[in-house]
């Protein structure tokens, strides 16, 4: 071919019109390595898209038919069990990972667009596909990710992409602990690719760089290798980097770091180290808790009214939170104005709600495990009558955090206000306590709904296990106290009154209710607060989830129903789930729980999904390889192994239960769970063979914790 | 070399009976191949044993390259248990010249080669350094070809040694057809690579290129046994068996900035090469330099 005909554009490959024929089967062999692109045969797969494509218009109808079958293709392997041999998974990641290569090398916005608006899905699977830095389709899909935002941010409707900032800033933190080092590079690219940063562009990456080093302690020489090739990337006067990096290590996340911190290394920034230079470098600030109530204050009955006071505090909030990477000031914010959104009961209510709804969902994106933020956006759907939504957050926040017994007590609340499932908020609450005898919060909220359902002899009964298990607080002797009184028995009904007062002498209830007793008059029955909440408070109404929070919330309330007696029914929806989608960590881990899940057509499941077939067949070796593969949940395998009778681990663990370190969510969660159960045993091996059932319960709540939750609520 | 297997006997035949003559000459090379192992030919028959026709058997050859050469543990290429086509005898001092394509290293870095050229012309040691950190993680175990920089000293000098260079050593698949390629040129001691190596007692450093160590590739011409060395078909006619360039496998090697000689780019569109002429011509200079007449077949 000729230099003109390059120019022209009218060179075309040969292949291309088999490819037009039938693009899908075509790219599957294209992929493969099979496709007739001479002289293409030996370039990798990339190299030959770029080779066969690139000079193509957009709308080439190649182009096109490249854009549909690279997402058919890659829905296909997703759908796929992974092959057995090593060789061939091997294989298998490679092409997965070159698909991603080819999807940015060719600018294919509409599967670049479909990868990233289900990125709770893409991300479970290639989270799957990690073998070595060679063969790493998860960061080959995350390096897709952080290359086409400019691409996608173009062509896509806003609403229809998730904001992957918070993503970025996690990855930046996590590289080097967490995640390998090299995740780095990947984190800082997404940070360099943000589509339309609200302040200055640079700000964003030299925080994540910041908060890598603020992570990981670098010594001069490896932060030094970071910096300098990125500095030299963004041609700027040291003036520049100086403001910024001044402003930076100025925020509170950087206050232990005298300045220039990790920039030492760097002659420009030295000046930084002489407090009258970084004196004249303003202060990065956020607003304050005293902004954000002074838009609650001004908040009108119309949405429309308050906006331009909330956009402004909101935006205010974004600006300081892509120059520094903390959420810490923004997610309070979310919080503390959400709450009060809900409480807007005007014409606007539905709208208020919505967005507080939103407001959620983007503070968890900065801090997916913030249990305030879940609530609020289960409230938030609740509170707009959203219910069966509602339900499901609900359910996936307990999954998220099994050591958070509030989450269980407020699903039950929202249970208990819906019409036929107060037997379902009675059994969680009866699991709760199970799970949290020390709680007082279940055990009265479970009492207060014995009463409402007139089921007083039940109520006494919790009321008295409340007693005593000395987990009481001043409802709980409020309820005993309307309960005795109701029984006309006032002399007892004062006796608890006064109990409950000497834990609280300025408790306004039990301080009314002495005064009624004293009257002689009967104490209500039934709470105030739960009177004429019955049954739903609101309409109910659709709402849409984020895919991976409905399907985990789904499968969370499953396995509670099959703890509740309906094993073979959950069993057969699992495995149903599981048949259209073979790579559902979740569902694949209930179904190993079962014994009903087969490991021999999937040969590199994550840690959750082994570790649950190990802990079902009981087999110690597994969990010693698993703990080999990853170290950081290592403390659930010695849990496991001593639950299954090793008494080299259950000395570990009880080692373990005396160290206070950094650890894994889920660790530590698990950690906070075990340690009230095996109190009274002193390493002996014996508590794990008494107390196994429960044992075994709290560790599964920490493996499904251990499922990853990147952009939960994205 | 022959397969034992009838069935994949007689879909070689079919294959080598194909019209065009780049599927013709991919058949070629397995049948002129001498110097796979018995081992490691008797593993690919059984691999390949399914193979029912032309494309199925050329299938299973890629498939063989994509599982077993193209990994990230030792290749067969290099595992002695697999009776490796060794290179003989080296002086290790001699250097190495292999040309790389940037495009799926700038990618992963999120660089364009313009930053990369700027940070190479102006000796920025700490972009160059994060860029070969970055691709060396990256990269897997499969075999590098290369030839010896001494005999491509003249190329090497020219001002357009990144055409001449592709074009000397048959790197058909950087034609530039529609776009610039922009590639670097490597060149290392061939004691970098020996340190390199993990394991010598299960693997070794440099073999000879084989039929097996490549996807079906007609750029790619078997050496007689004869020959110490591969031999590169280049992408012109060579007039004399003088011009036969030598080849080699090795193993991995991770780039040092020393190592990054020369960063360009392949400008000149591969123009249509006639294979059948370029292979026929090949074939000649082999018998010649080998003194076997006996060796291969022409494409008639």
């Amino acid at each position: 071919m000729t230099a003109a005909e390059r120019a022209s554009g009218l060179y075309r490959h040969p292949w291309l019109e088999t490819f037009e024929r039938e693009p899908a089967a075509a790219f599957a062999d294209f992929i493969a390595g099979y496709a007739l692109v001479h002289p293409y045969d030996r370039a990798d797969r990339p190299d030959a898209a770029r080779m066969l494509f690139s000079h193509l218009p957009a709308d080439d109808p190649a182009m096109r038919a490249l854009d549909g079958a690279v997402l058919v293709w890659l829905e296909q392997r997703r759908r796929s069990l992974l092959p057995g041999s090593p060789a061939k998974l091997q294989r298998f990641v490679a092409e997965v990972a070159e698909t991603f290569e080819i999807v940015t090398a060719l600018r294919l916005v509409t599967t670049a667009t479909e990868l990233r608006r289900r990125f709770v899905v893409w991300n479970e699977w290639t989270a799957r596909l990690v073998i070595a830095p060679a063969r790493d389709a998860r960061a080959a899909y995350w390096r897709m990710l952080a290359s086409t935002q400019p691409l996608v941010a173009d062509a896509a409707t806003a609403d229809a992409i998730i904001d992957l900032e918070p993503f970025w800033h996690r990855l930046c933190r996590e590289a080097g602990n967490v995640l390998p080092l090299h995740y780095l590079d990947i984190g800082l690219l997404g940070l360099r690719r943000l589509p339309h940063p609200a302040g200055n562009p640079d700000a964003a990456w030299l925080a994540g760089l910041g908060h890598w080093a603020l992570a990981n302690e670098p010594t001069g020489a490896e932060f030094k290798a970071e910096w300098l090739p990125l500095k030299s990337l963004y041609p700027r006067a040291p003036q520049h980097w100086r403001k910024l990096v001044g402003e930076l290590l100025q925020t509170r996340a950087f206050r232990d770091i005298e300045p220039p911190g990790w920039w030492r290394c760097d002659r420009d920034l030295a000046p930084l180290g002489r407090p009258e230079n970084l004196r004249r470098i303003q202060n990065l600030t956020s607003p304050m808790p005293v902004d954000c109530q002074r838009v609650i204050d001004r908040l009108q009955p119309e949405l429309d009214r308050s906006r331009s006071d909330i956009d402004t505090l909101l935006n205010d909030h974004r600006r300081y939170l892509e120059a520094t990477g903390n959420p810490e000031f923004f997610v309070r914010a979310i919080h503390m104005l959400g709450s009060a959104m809900l409480r807007m009961t005007g014409p606007d209510h539905t709208r208020y709600c919505r967005f507080a709804e939103e407001l959620a969902r983007e503070g968890l994106g900065w801090q997916p495990d913030n249990p305030f933020l879940w609530s609020l956006w289960r409230d938030s759907l609740e509170a707009r009558g959203a219910v069966e939504a509602a339900e499901l957050v609900g359910w996936e926040f307990i999954r998220r955090d099994p050591a958070n017994a509030d989450a269980r007590t407020q699903l039950a609340r929202l249970l208990a206000r819906l019409p036929d499932r107060q037997g379902d908020a009675e059994l969680l609450l009866e699991e709760t306590i199970e799970r949290f005898p020390d709680d007082a919060v279940a055990r009265h909220q479970l009492a207060e709904l014995l009463i409402a359902e007139g089921r007083l002899v039940d109520a006494r009964r919790v009321v008295d296990a409340a007693i005593a298990a000395s987990a009481t607080d001043p409802i709980t002797w409020a309820i005993s106290a309307r309960l005795w009184s109701n029984a006309s028995d006032p002399a007892r009904a004062m006796q608890a009154v006064e109990q409950g007062l000497a834990i609280d002498t300025a408790n306004q209830f039990l301080r009314s209710f002495a005064a009624q007793l004293k009257a002689g008059q009967t104490l209500p029955l039934v709470s105030a607060g739960l009177q004429g909440q019955l049954p739903a408070a609101a309409t109910p109404t659709e709402a849409v989830l984020p895919e991976g929070v409905e399907r985990r919330g789904r499968l969370r309330r499953l396995r509670f129903a099959a703890e509740q007696g309906e094993r073979q029914a959950a069993l057969a929806e699992i495995e149903q789930v599981l048949a259209e989608e073979p790579g559902f960590a979740y569902a694949a881990l209930l179904a190993a729980r079962q014994r009903a899940w087969d490991d021999a057509g999937e040969h590199l499941p994550g840690f959750a999904v082994a570790f649950e077939a190990a802990l079902a067949a009981g087999d110690r070796a597994k969990l010693e390889a698993l703990a080999e593969r990853f170290p950081r949940l290592e403390a659930l395998t010695w849990v496991a192994r001593a639950v299954l009778g090793d008494a080299e681990a259950a000395e570990r663990v009880s080692h373990w239960l005396g160290r206070d370190e950094y650890e894994d969510k889920a660790v530590r969660g698990l950690k906070e769970r075990l340690r009230p159960l095996l109190r009274v045993i002193d390493g002996g091996a014996d508590a794990f063979v008494t107390k196994r059932p429960a044992i075994e319960q709290r560790l599964r709540d920490a493996n499904e914790a251990t499922l990853d939750d990147y952009l939960a609520a994205a | 070399m022959n397969f034992a297997t009838p069935a994949l006997a007689q879909a070689l035949v079919q294959w080598r009976q194909a019209p065009a003559h780049v599927t013709r000459a991919e058949a070629d090379n397995l049948v002129f191949e001498t110097r796979v192992g018995a081992v490691r030919w008797a593993y690919f028959e059984d691999f390949a044993k399914d193979a029912d026709g032309a494309e199925t058997l050329r299938r299973r050859h890629i498939d063989y390259r994509r599982e077993h050469v193209e990994v990230i543990d030792v290749p067969h290429t290099f595992q002695r248990a697999f009776q490796p086509a060794e290179l003989p005898q080296y002086d290790d001092h001699q250097n190495i010249a292999r040309v790389e394509s940037l495009n799926r290293p700038l990618q992963l870095i999120g660089w364009s080669f313009a930053e990369l050229r700027r940070a190479f012309d102006e000796k920025n040691h700490a972009m160059l350094d994060k860029f070969l950190a970055q691709w060396n993680l990256s990269g897997d175990e499969r075999p590098s070809f290369g030839g010896f920089a001494a005999e491509l000293a003249d190329d090497i000098e020219a001002d357009d040694w990144p055409c001449r260079l592709r074009d000397r050593l048959g790197l058909a698949h950087y034609a530039a057809r529609t776009g610039p390629v922009p590639v670097a040129l490597m060149i290392y001691p061939m004691r970098d690579v020996v340190a390199a190596l993990e394991d010598p007692a299960t693997a070794c450093a440099f073999t000879v290129p084989t039929v097996l160590d490549s996807e079906p590739w007609p750029y790619f011409f078997p050496a007689p046994a004869r020959l110490p060395y591969g031999r590169a078909m280049p992408l012109a006619p060579i007039p004399s068996e003088d011009l036969l360039l030598a080849e080699i496998l090795h193993c991995r090697l991770r780039y040092r900035r020393d190592h990054l000689v020369k960063i360009g780019e392949i400008v000149t569109p591969l123009g249509d090469l006639d294979i059948r002429a370029l292979r026929n011509h090949h074939l000649m200079a082999l018998r010649l330099a080998a003194d076997d007449e006996t060796f291969g077949e022409e494409i008639p």
